[in-house]
């Protein structure tokens, strides 16, 4: 069962959105282009209205399970010996997903930002953040994130306008230049990474202040992270083309690196690193928060914050197992992930029409 | 070689910082739980840093 905290609705649209856009930021315009290379805004546009569908579901069984978090719906669908193997799997996701997330956040400062810091200094520092997020509990997260919101803001504007002095029509010709086979299979990978993963906040619903509230929480911070995904990868292709895009590991990185105003304010790549710090501190803890929660209710714990330095402990190797550097990322850990994600994607779905099921057969038998 | 001895201490550290806390509230199954995983990272932290 979960204790007294509350959030609002609009708090948990916020820790959507940054969770949407944390790390998926970076590296987003980048795995879409490496099919579609300048369709890739189309495969982009494709998989934002598949992914806003897969999260109208969620929010659907996440008002179904009502005061259930997804853990606690397992075990009441599948029982207890098939609940525990499921709920270990789904435990699992929530792990390596953070530990990739850390993995992202270490590679991007140990070779763009701190070049010679080792990547265990950094790791092991983000994590200590994390920690003490986590540990405050996610009232205290969500409510310093709405305080991030505005900062964030105002600095994703600066960096879409200050872009577009840069951008050159002819990046984007010719349209449909790849077939729709290339088009979709760069949408896959865009349906999997940030709204696939959204199934983690199936383990917060419950912590909503109003239930009847879910969808709209759900939907408006998926679209808002969705919309900021689309405009960075259109911004990203008319200014480095589509070609450019792909081969660059960070390509809002190098955007930003490309902001020349005047030939006065230029090389302000670092502040706008400021936007991914916060979402993907955001993001981490997020996932820490979640782990801590699976495991607890998992093992029917009474107590959550003990695991979180343990977790936070085991993300430092397995992250440098997972992805050793950028380029192992790209190319297999990030399509093992997809398939990863889509096979959990399938855990809710089973649950809630077991779930359902029950509940009929419970009533029918009430009944006669 | 150097860094797994400063896990181990690291670890030491976040025992002592955790098990009174929940000696005071008689969970002794979270400390076995605690115990196990704490175990578990800190075995995976030495196995890094022996680059295995």
């Amino acid at each position: 069962m979960i204790g007294k905290e509350k959030i609002e609705y609009r708090q948990f649209a916020i820790l959507v959105l940054l969770f949407t856009i944390g790390t998926s930021i970076i590296i987003a315009p980048n795995m879409l282009a490496a099919y579609a290379q300048q369709d890739a805004w189309i495969s982009a546009l494709l998989g934002l209205g598949v992914g806003l569908f897969i999260v109208w579901c969620y929010s659907v069984m996440g008002r179904y399970y009502k005061e259930l978090t997804l853990i606690e719906a397992i075990h009441a669908s599948f029982g207890n010996y098939l609940g525990f193997v499921i709920a270990l799997i789904f435990s699992g996701f929530a792990l390596i997903l953070s530990s990739l997330v850390l993995s992202n956040i270490g590679t991007f400062v140990s070779t763009r930002l701190l070049v010679g810091t080792p990547l265990d200094a950094i790791e092991y520092i983000f994590v200590i953040t994390v920690v003490i997020a986590v540990r405050l509990g996610i009232e205290t997260l969500a409510r310093s994130s709405e305080f991030m919101i505005p900062m964030f803001t105002f600095l994703f504007f600066i960096l879409t306008f200050a872009v577009l002095p840069q951008i050159d029509w002819d990046n984007i010709k010719p349209f449909f230049e790849h077939d729709m086979k290339q088009i979709m299979q760069s949408s896959y990978g865009f349906i999997s990474f940030p709204f696939g993963e959204l199934l983690l906040f199936l383990m917060l619903t419950p912590y909503i202040a109003k239930q009847k509230n879910i969808t709209r929480g759900y939907m408006i911070g998926a679209l808002i992270g969705g919309l900021v995904l689309f405009v960075i990868t259109l911004v990203s292709i008319l200014s480095l083309g589509g070609h450019g895009t792909a081969i660059h590991t960070y390509p809002a990185f190098a955007i930003a690196k490309k902001i020349d105003m005047g030939g006065v304010i230029q090389r302000i790549e670092v502040i706008m690193a400021g936007i991914w710090m916060f979402s993907i501190f955001t993001k981490l803890s997020l996932c820490v928060y979640v782990t801590a929660l699976c495991l607890k209710q998992l093992f029917r714990l009474r107590d959550m914050n003990c695991l979180t330095l343990p977790i936070a402990l085991i993300l430092i190797p397995l992250s440098q197992w997972l992805s050793p550097n950028a380029t192992d990322f790209q190319t297999l850990t990030q399509r093992g992930m997809m398939y990863f994600t889509y096979g959990v994607m399938l855990i809710p779905f089973l649950t809630t029409g077991l779930l359902f099921l029950k509940r009929k057969w419970m009533k029918n038998k009430n009944q006669s | 070689m150097w860094q797994s001895v400063l896990i181990s201490i690291v670890a030491i550290g976040v025992a002592f910082f955790e098990i009174p806390r929940l000696k005071k509230m008689k969970y002794t199954k979270e400390i076995w739980f605690f115990s196990l995983f704490l175990l578990l990272a800190t075995a995976a932290n030495i196995l890094k840093f022996l680059h295995f």
